[in-house]
């Protein structure tokens, strides 16, 4: 039993270290995600257990009471790592983990190999037991396929209906940044359509520059121009955009004159 | 002889049929786990009338006796009050866990065809919606009380539909927090984020940066992972809400030893108008819960020998870094806990301890608050203050008008049933406790519950009520789910217990009960009913406020704008400025909106704007809460949206400059108009 455990041990550190690599080398999401999983929501809770009951959680309750230590061990270890010049950063996030993997397993395996007595277990009613038989294996894997199958459906209809919604909303925007005399007019087609526009400036009530735009959805143009501050000018700088084929501003923004 | 009172309730009359004064048959189990008779095998009870002797032996050949309460059966005159037995039926044969659980999906999976039958604006969406959470909830309610499931299917059942629920949440919106709350935390998190640093300033929810765990744990899941943020806090609040009922069932059946009200009780737990919805969102107090929980638990098992009540401090701690009015709620409940062991004449040694840890813990959550938020007392003050003026004869609530946004009278009586419903069962069950042999501390406990009818008064009689009280359901409920679960238990028997058509028709009584329960949890829970499917754009909604118009606004503040900016806007303009541009929205500027251009220059030089941003619908429509701005100074008046012409003066008022324009909303840049 005891060799079983050292293997699950070693496996544990192993792969706090590959964390540590993986963050190291940036690898690609489909090696770091799982490994990340796993190291903030299984490593922490699971060798917790271990640590204070000498066992590995043994059922859906154990597990669940193993699943949040963990989210409460990351709280407190991002404590701890805040108080480091470098704080909470990919690297000392699985720098920590992986300290915090050693002394776990360590703190675990004393604790077997001693039979320091543990606390007694929590659960005396609820334990799920152990999947026997083939029959029931086949029902269990079966349900999960099934469940999986049914809630992969309802993310396919989920995002596919919010993309649609999103992209229903069309909008173009226009805006104004100032530096000093400069202006500079942005304009962003967010129409989801290739889009022509026609933009006046005006500076001093005077028309100052026109321009026939057309932008693909998600392009964005800038225009600069100089707007001298002349006092008691009612208007001393305005964009007015309009859509290719209509005379009715679309979008507009302008500068009024200064406060008496 | 020593009383069994601690080690289960032994014996119980199964029938009021007995004739006076004399005996009447019990049904003994014993529980030996907590006690120093562990491993020791029972021998046949026998019964006097004095009571019911348990011959206990060691395998030695010495013989232990105990009394195991008295059995004499006295049909007295409130023979027909509740009394509570935990005596339970062994489980069936066959487990249904995996075919509900296939039920409950497919029903989460209809749910989602109606968000996005909404989202497309299509017809029937709120008549798939409510077949959905049928499906969802009907099942798991049926197979948690009926008394033949095995603990195990309960608890898998129960994880299923948490997991459900956090799966819906995460359905309602796919792709980013809208929830305000919400946003108020992702602007932490994505401070946390971009300094490497905890504690920065929040101008927009100034306590959050004071109790950063729920955003650590988002933090250290987005670094170690590479996911968003978003997704990130999803799964952190996930794995948070997911072990709730489970926690809740520990909690139970570390009271009562009863598996099965353990499990009703946790069923019951999530009848709490916030538990489906807003307790799966990215807010601290969800992530706060499952660890009062855990620390309420250990608590409670500091009463078996050989276990150090000091198990508290560790889940305690991360109560305090995480949530404050969790961590008060904590210490006031271990406080009760400590009352509860005086009452109940605990061993003075294990009251001592608990009353140690619970002054250590509330010096714990003084100094941290005091540390790293000092603001919260002031930020919970608020509520308070309410409260006791609302105590001292203040004002009330203001009487709700009828308006479009008023929910359908259905629901406001389904609601309003289901919390009768829990208030008798809370009686029902209070009185079968007290009537039970069940050890005194289980009485005393049942008698917190009475904070169930408070938490309904504060939502009659104070204004806000309805979001107070939901809220304070959320923990209320954790000491209301032990008599309602055993109201439930008392109506739902077991066949030995009681049989025929009084079995029946209480069988009837308990699944009516747990079915407007659960359907008034829906009802009076977020979101609210015009937005239960994601459709339309809701002016001053929460999630149904921000359409991409508003969400592009956000965006282009946090590009263009400083951080800091003060800036006056509607609620949910404000709630994507402040998140992603790290502004400060005032809460006191709604009079620039409804007051004449002559005092503009006064009021923005006051409240020192920055930046003035204008939705045009709020000239269209109605806002869905009542308010169109944080602090509205005409909140809950309005019976026509705003006048266009209060909206034209910042196009002509001296120095105010409109900076952008995305049709819908437009930004004015004021600073220029007073500095």
């Amino acid at each position: 039993m005891h060799r079983r455990l050292v293997w699950e041990l070693l496996t544990s550190m192993l792969l706090a270290v590959l964390l540590v690599l993986t963050i190291k080398i940036d690898a690609p999401a489909a090696i770091r995600v799982p490994l990340g999983l796993l190291a903030a929501f299984g490593l922490p809770g699971g060798l917790g257990f271990l640590a204070v009951r000498r066992r590995w959680p043994r059922d859906l309750s154990e597990a669940a009471v193993a699943l949040v230590a963990s989210v409460g061990v990351l709280a407190v270890l991002g404590l701890v790592l805040n108080l480091s010049t470098g704080g909470l950063t990919p690297t000392s996030w699985s720098v920590g983990l992986c300290a915090l993997t050693v002394l776990l397993a360590a703190t675990g395996a004393l604790r077997v190999v001693t039979k320091t007595p543990g606390l007694e277990s929590v659960w005396h009613h609820d334990r799920i037991p152990a999947i026997g038989g083939a029959r029931k294996v086949l029902t269990v894997v079966a349900t999960t396929l099934v469940c999986l199958a049914l809630l992969g459906v309802a993310v396919i209809v989920t995002s596919t209906s919010e993309r649609q919604r999103t992209a229903s909303q069309h909008m173009t925007e226009l805006w104004l940044t100032s530096v000093g005399e400069q202006q500079t007019v942005h304009v962003r087609n967010a129409e989801a359509q290739v889009m022509e526009y026609r933009l006046f400036i005006a500076v001093a009530g005077r028309q100052q520059r026109t321009a026939t735009l057309t932008l693909g959805d998600g392009q964005e143009w800038t225009a600069t121009v100089r707007a001298p501050v002349i006092r008691d000018e009612p208007s001393p700088f305005a964009a007015y955009l309009y859509l290719a084929d209509s005379t009715v501003v679309y979008r507009e923004v302008h500068v009024n004159r200064a406060p008496s | 002889m020593q009383r069994l009172d601690n080690l289960g309730r032994s014996c119980e009359p199964s029938e009021p049929n007995a004739s006076n004064n004399s005996l009447i048959s019990c049904h003994v189990r014993l529980d030996f786990r907590n006690s120093d008779y562990k491993d020791l095998s029972p021998h046949p009870t026998t019964a006097t009338p004095d009571g019911v002797t348990v011959l206990v032996s060691d395998g030695t050949g010495r013989h232990r006796g105990a009394v195991a309460g008295a059995a004499r059966g006295r049909t007295s005159r409130w023979s027909w009050l509740p009394r509570w037995t935990d005596e339970e039926e062994s489980p069936g044969t066959t487990n249904w866990a995996a075919v509900a659980s296939v039920v409950m999906c497919t029903g989460a999976l209809l749910v989602c065809v109606s968000f996005g039958a909404g989202r497309g604006e299509l017809g029937g969406a709120p008549a798939l919606y409510w077949i959905g959470q049928a499906l969802l909830i009907v099942p798991a309610m049926l197979r948690v009380l009926a008394p033949r499931a095995s603990p195990a299917e309960r608890v898998v059942l129960l994880t299923c539909l948490a997991a459900l629920q956090s799966f819906l949440a995460w359905a309602y919106s796919p792709d980013h927090f809208r929830y305000p709350d919400e946003l108020q935390h992702l602007r932490t998190a994505q401070d946390v984020l971009s300094t490497d640093h905890l504690f920065t300033a929040n101008t927009y929810l100034s306590v959050s940066p004071g109790f950063p765990g729920m955003e650590i744990a988002t933090a250290a899941v987005h670094d170690l992972t590479g996911l968003s943020a978003f997704h990130a806090g999803v799964l952190v609040v996930s794995v948070c809400h997911i072990v709730v009922p489970i926690l809740v069932l520990g909690l139970v059946q570390e009271i009562t030893g009863s598996p099965r009200c353990a499990a009703i009780a946790a069923l019951v737990y999530g009848t709490a108008p916030h538990h489906a919805y807003y307790n799966t969102l990215f807010v601290y107090g969800a992530v706060a819960l499952p660890f009062l929980l855990l620390a309420l638990w250990a608590a409670l098992r500091s009463r078996r020998p050989g276990v150090s009540v000091l198990a508290v401090l560790p889940p305690f701690i991360v109560v305090t870094i995480t949530h404050h009015l969790s961590t008060a709620l904590t210490v006031l409940a271990l406080a009760a806990l400590t009352v509860v062991d005086m009452i109940g004449k605990a061993p003075w040694s294990r009251t001592r301890n608990l009353l140690g840890v619970t002054v250590g813990a509330a010096a714990v959550a003084v100094a941290w608050t005091l540390s790293f938020s000092a603001v919260t007392v002031s930020y919970l003050a608020i509520p308070v203050r309410t409260l006791l003026a609302t105590l001292r004869g203040g004002p009330g609530p203001s009487a709700a008008k009828v308006t479009a946004f008023s929910p359908p009278a259905w629901e406001s009586l389904t609601s309003m049933a289901a919390a009768g419903a829990t208030l008798l069962l809370i009686g029902l069950g209070v009185v079968a406790l007290w009537r039970s042999s069940a050890s005194r501390m289980v009485k005393v406990f049942s008698l917190l519950s009475m904070a169930y009818p408070l938490v309904l008064a504060v939502r009659v009689a104070a204004p806000g009520g309805a979001e107070l009280a939901s809220r304070g359901l959320t923990y209320v409920m954790v000491v209301a789910a032990l008599p309602v679960g055993v109201a439930l238990c008392w109506l739902w028997p077991s066949r030995r217990v009681r049989s025929g058509r009084r079995r029946a028709l209480g069988v009837i009584a308990a699944l009516a009960a747990a079915t407007l329960m659960l359907l008034g949890g829906v009802t009076a829970g977020l979101p609210p009913w015009f937005s239960r499917v994601p459709s339309g754009f809701f002016f001053a909604g929460t999630e149904s406020g921000l359409d991409r118009s508003v969400e592009a606004a956000g965006h282009w503040a946090a590009r263009e704008t400083q951080p800091e900016s003060r800036v006056a806007c509607d609620l949910s303009v404000c709630s994507v400025v402040a998140s992603y541009a790290r502004a400060t929205p005032t809460t006191t500027s709604s009079d620039i909106y409804y007051g004449p251009e002559t005092m503009l220059p006064r009021r923005l030089a006051q409240e020192s704007l920055d930046y003035l941003y204008v939705d045009r619908r709020m000239t269209e429509l109605l806002p869905a809460g009542g308010a169109y701005f944080a602090g509205d100074a005409k909140a809950g008046q309005h019976s026509s949206p705003l006048d266009p012409k209060l909206l034209a003066k910042f196009d002509t008022a001296p120095g105010v400059n409109r900076i952008y324009d995305n049709g819908f909303v437009q930004a004015y840049a004021t600073r220029r108009a007073w500095s």
